[in-house]
């Protein structure tokens, strides 16, 4: 194992050093930033779709907040039928603002979930890390890191910690 | 960046204006770097003065005497307020409602303005957020002081209470229930995942309990850039689904009144109404909050004038215009729909 | 015999607005008392009021009570089903699930419904006076005028059942309130429901009330 970690003073650097390390064909590359950059989101190809699949867990938990909150109230206005105001004891239409609202609900927390889930947080494996890359630096760990691509690194302005 | 070009805009609009330049001009025309970007949010974090526990003892003080008022309400009653029908709501339910209101500008701005991937929202849109989830909470507290037997609030919670019924799904309170509390989750859910980057840069600078605290908060964030692309598609899902949660939140609020009877409520405008009033009174609300954080923190250099007097004073006028359509279409609807304002007496005066 | 749909008759000719059945009403019910603090700050509790109007310079008395609405708009506002309608056409109050909220008054377009703002009192010797038969509300309960359904509901229990006769209808000394099933076309209500003087109060809102009111005629003198 044979892992550095090198800092960049802003992420077009450390996006050309990653992208030139690509071209090297060198692997286990993990670039950790204080900032979302577009450039370095492509340098890494982290993920195996671009639009990751948070969206699903979304979209399943709006189809699943629809049917509970139709079901609630459907079910319940049944299990004690009240006759009130002349209206129907079950009354869809109306049900929707309730189902409505339960169909948000759960979408929002399954998005949480799904975020959560795919983020892999909480975790209490450590990876690498240093508070650099939370502060005011790029950092970029290089596991099997040959002189070649030190080379490009420190060209690119990567300085080793 | 961005913030460069803002700066270069009000510099201009100062010098067009003739007025001498502020010395938050000056100070913002000094390079923002990420190091001084942080480090003067984490001082208004980390630091507190005089001025901030003079401010949290006559605070403490306030809410001391709201409790010993709810407490002498509850065992008396609402007696104690002096509402009388037809105003049997009055100053309770009108504050709850002006709660909610303000709730809204959190959302919209963080939300509307993330999808539309403004950048000017960057300088507030937290503070906004977090606007947000506090005054729903006020809003549910004025919600409990306005109730007769307070006690029981919890039968409006969908479950089969001790009478034996589930809550009235056709009534507006339960819709109240029901949207108040997936705003709030929502709400409460998207502040925190946002904040979880921040959180972990205050995990890594602080010491003692606060470390463990925000270790725990930050739930182990690293800033991979798998992690940033997850949380920037979980942020922009969180905000595409608030909307529509936002949307409806007032509408509800506003069919407590308008599925009533009574004849200036009983109107078809009350749901677009509360929503455009909404809005309007929070972004109101989070100008001033800006100021105030401004101000009291000293972030002249962060939260420039460019999106908080201007730009936000604009959405401003804005929806002030269309509150006021609003306000002209109100007293024209009881007439629509032919509401009449007493009880007709039943008296023909004939002639004999 | 089918299921009894009970209505009320309230002649304004005859109303000579005595308040004789505010009383009765009260003390059948166990209406809480409003003493002199309650009536000055305008808070007193009554489930049946006479309104007064005036037109011209003269007055018209309408004892108002709940209207039993069918299509009852404080019905479907309240979020615990505290109010809900029965077969028989009563607007039943259930005391123990209100919560409060108070909707239903701001929904009723009548204002009939009235709310226990804090606990009940009868200054002695007055709570000796207290019907068996019916509940005492506690504070931040609503409640109204129900036909004095303990009564309906005794009456119901007799073999063969007799006719109930609510504390108003009993009381007042004119007979300007009948009360009676609608579905019995021999009923005095079922015969003067079909009075030309007949008529609902807002009748236009469509909460189709039980409760019909005759229209009082006056003359003009001859000049």
């Amino acid at each position: 194992m044979n892992a550095l970690t090198f800092t960049f003073e802003n992420p077009d650097s450390a996006a050309d050093a990653v992208e030139k390390l690509h071209e090297l064909g060198a692997g286990g590359i993990e670039i950790m930033s204080p900032v979302p950059h577009h450039r370095l989101e492509e340098a890494a190809r982290t993920g195996p779709s671009r639009t990751g699949p948070v969206h699903w867990f979304s979209l399943i938990g709006a189809v699943v907040g629809c049917t509970l909150g139709w079901t609630l109230t459907i079910l319940t206005a049944l299990d004690y039928p009240v006759q009130t105001s002349g209206r129907p004891v079950v009354t869809p239409h109306v049900f929707l603002i309730v189902a409505y609202e339960m169909t948000l609900l759960v979408a929002i927390v399954m998005t949480l979930v799904g975020f959560l889930a795919i983020s892999q947080l909480p975790t209490m494996a450590k990876g690498p890390y240093h508070s650099a890359s939370n502060w005011d630096k790029v950092v970029v760990v290089v596991d099997g890191l040959t002189p070649d691509a030190r080379e490009v690194i420190e060209r690119c302005g990567g300085v080793p910690l | 960046m961005n913030q460069t070009s803002e700066i270069l805009d009000v510099a201009d609009a100062v010098t067009a204006s003739g007025r001498t330049a502020e010395p938050c001009i000056q100070r913002a025309a000094e390079p923002l770097t990420f190091v001084s970007v942080n480090e003067s949010v984490l001082d208004t974090v980390m630091q507190s003065g005089w001025r901030y526990w003079s401010l949290v003892t006559v605070l403490s003080a306030v809410l001391l005497n709201a409790i010993v008022c709810f407490t002498l309400q509850v065992r008396t009653g609402l007696w104690v307020t002096n509402f009388n029908r037809p105003v049997v709501w009055g100053v309770y339910e009108a504050t709850f409602v002006f709660w909610i209101g303000i709730s809204h500008s959190g959302t919209m701005l963080s939300a509307i303005l993330r999808l539309a991937q403004t950048d000017w929202r960057r300088a507030i849109y937290r503070a906004a957020e977090a606007m947000t989830v506090i005054s729903l909470m006020t809003a549910a507290c004025c919600i409990f002081a306005h109730l007769g037997r307070v006690w029981l609030a919890h039968w409006v919670l969908p479950y089969k209470n001790g009478t034996g019924v589930w809550p009235n799904f056709r009534s507006p309170l339960v819709w109240d229930a029901a949207a108040i509390s997936t705003y709030l989750t929502g709400s409460s859910i998207f502040l925190f995942v946002g904040m979880i980057p921040d959180v972990a840069i205050l995990r890594d600078r602080s010491q003692g309990w606060r470390r463990r605290l925000y270790r725990v908060l930050a739930l182990g964030w690293r800033g991979t850039m798998h992690q940033w692309k997850t949380l920037d598609r979980a942020c922009i899902l969180f905000a595409a689904l608030i909307i529509p949660v936002f949307v409806s939140v007032h509408s509800i609020v506003s069919w407590d009144f308008a599925m009533t009877t009574m004849p200036g409520w009983h109107a078809t405008i009350f749901a677009p109404y509360f929503v455009i009033g909404a809005i309007l009174s929070g972004i109101s609300a989070v100008v001033t909050l800006s100021w105030c954080i401004r101000r009291g923190f000293g972030l002249d250099h962060l939260i420039t004038p460019q999106p908080f007097a201007v730009r936000l004073d604009r959405l401003r006028a804005e929806l002030l215009r269309g509150v006021d359509r609003g306000r002209v279409a109100r007293p024209v609807q009881p007439a629509h729909s032919g509401a009449r304002e007493t009880v007709p007496c039943g008296v023909d005066v004939g002639d004999q | 015999m089918s299921e009894p749909r009970w209505g009320m008759v309230i002649d304004l000719d005859l109303c000579n607005g005595c308040q004789a059945c505010v009383v009765a009403c009260q003390a059948e019910n166990n209406v809480p008392l409003s003493d002199e603090e309650a009536c000055l700050r305008g808070k007193e509790l009554n489930w049946l009021r006479i309104q007064r109007y005036w037109v011209g310079d003269r007055v018209v008395l309408l004892p108002l009570m709940c209207q039993q609405c069918e299509m009852a708009p404080c019905e479907q506002v309240c979020p615990t089903f505290a109010t809900a309608h029965s077969p028989s056409g009563l607007n039943e109050m259930t005391y123990n699930r209100c919560i409060g909220t108070r909707l239903c008054i701001n929904a009723c377009p009548y204002k009939v419904r009235v709310f226990n703002w804090r606990e009940p009192r009868w200054p002695e010797p007055l709570g000796e006076q207290l019907n068996p038969d019916v509940s005492v509300r506690t504070r931040g309960v609503s409640e109204k005028c129900t036909f004095c359904v303990q009564r309906i509901r005794e009456a119901g229990w007799q073999s063969p059942p007799v006719q109930p006769v609510p504390a108003c209808v009993q009381t007042c000394p004119t007979r300007a309130i009948q009360f009676g099933d609608m579905n019995d076309p021999e009923s005095a209500v079922a015969k003067l429901a079909h009075d030309p003087r007949a008529y609902c109060l807002l009748e236009d809102f469509g909460t189709k009330p039980a409760v019909i009111y005759l229209k009082k005629i006056e003359y003009e003198p001859d000049q």
